[in-house]
């Protein structure tokens, strides 16, 4: 007797557009980040996060499109990949300072509604995560607006040492929920 | 090629910055163009899952061939 069919439910085409689109959204600009860090250089960051979607696209189980830590993998092995290539280094400009991150510095054009639904959001990926509403608002007003522990006491009438101890808390749980395979 | 498994730890020291660029999306001109380059890929894609529906008929063949 022929063994059931094992296939495995995947999605066509069209949807994969979909799914590679929302992770597109999700992390583009942190990849992008991401891969600056190691290159100092926007162009060659680009063009290796580019390579990432399409390999994404290509290759990449559907489960897997929008796992974070198997696209940060990726883009680190492209980025090998990339500079072996060329058989060159990352360029360091020593005539002038590198370029810098600007995550924290350049304000978004998001009104506050736009604000409170991606932190929504962001949490309700991590929704396996054990954190109270006024810890989420503390790692989300560090990582976010990039407050200091300090700025966020006054704020929320908490200790500074006791808002410290939240977003180390924070930091731990959602990177060991990231490494343990959440998605 | 394919994807490789087992993604390393995710650094605590990077969830900072996946807050700070979380769904901040790429700029209008730059969404369209991933899309379009997504898009592209179609032939590939379809190059690649062809072969490896292949690869599964043959495994299923020589599978059956042990068993009788």
């Amino acid at each position: 007797m022929p063994a059931p069919s094992q296939q495995i439910p995947k999605a066509s085409f069209e949807e994969r557009v979909e799914l590679v689109t929302e992770s597109v959204e999700l992390y583009h600009k942190y990849l992008l980040h991401f891969v600056f860090s190691m290159t100092n250089q926007w162009q060659d960051a680009e063009n290796i996060v580019q390579e990432l979607w399409k390999f994404v696209m290509v290759y990449f189980k559907d489960e897997h499109i929008k796992h974070l830590p198997r696209l940060r993998l990726k883009a680190k092995h492209l980025f090998i990949d990339h500079y072996r290539e060329k058989q060159r280094k990352p360029a360091i400009p020593t005539d002038q300072l590198p370029e810098r991150r600007s995550t924290k510095t350049v304000p978004e054009a998001y009104t506050d509604a736009e604000e409170l639904r991606l932190k929504a959001v962001f949490f309700e990926q991590y929704s396996g995560i054990e954190l109270s509403d006024a810890q989420k608002e503390a790692i989300w007003l560090h990582g976010r607006y990039g407050f200091t522990h300090m700025e966020i006491a006054e704020k929320t009438g908490t200790s500074a040492s006791t808002i410290g101890d939240w977003i180390k808390l924070g930091r731990k749980r959602i990177a060991e929920y990231l490494s343990e395979g959440g998605k | 090629m394919a994807e490789r498994d087992t993604p390393e730890k995710f650094p605590e020291n990077e969830v900072d910055n996946l807050i700070a660029d979380f769904g901040k999306k790429p700029e209008p001109a730059e969404r369209e163009k991933l899309r379009e380059m997504l898009l592209g890929q179609k032939d590939k894609f379809k190059a690649v899952e062809s072969a490896l529906e292949q690869a599964k008929e043959q495994d299923q063949e020589r599978g059956q061939g042990r068993g009788r």
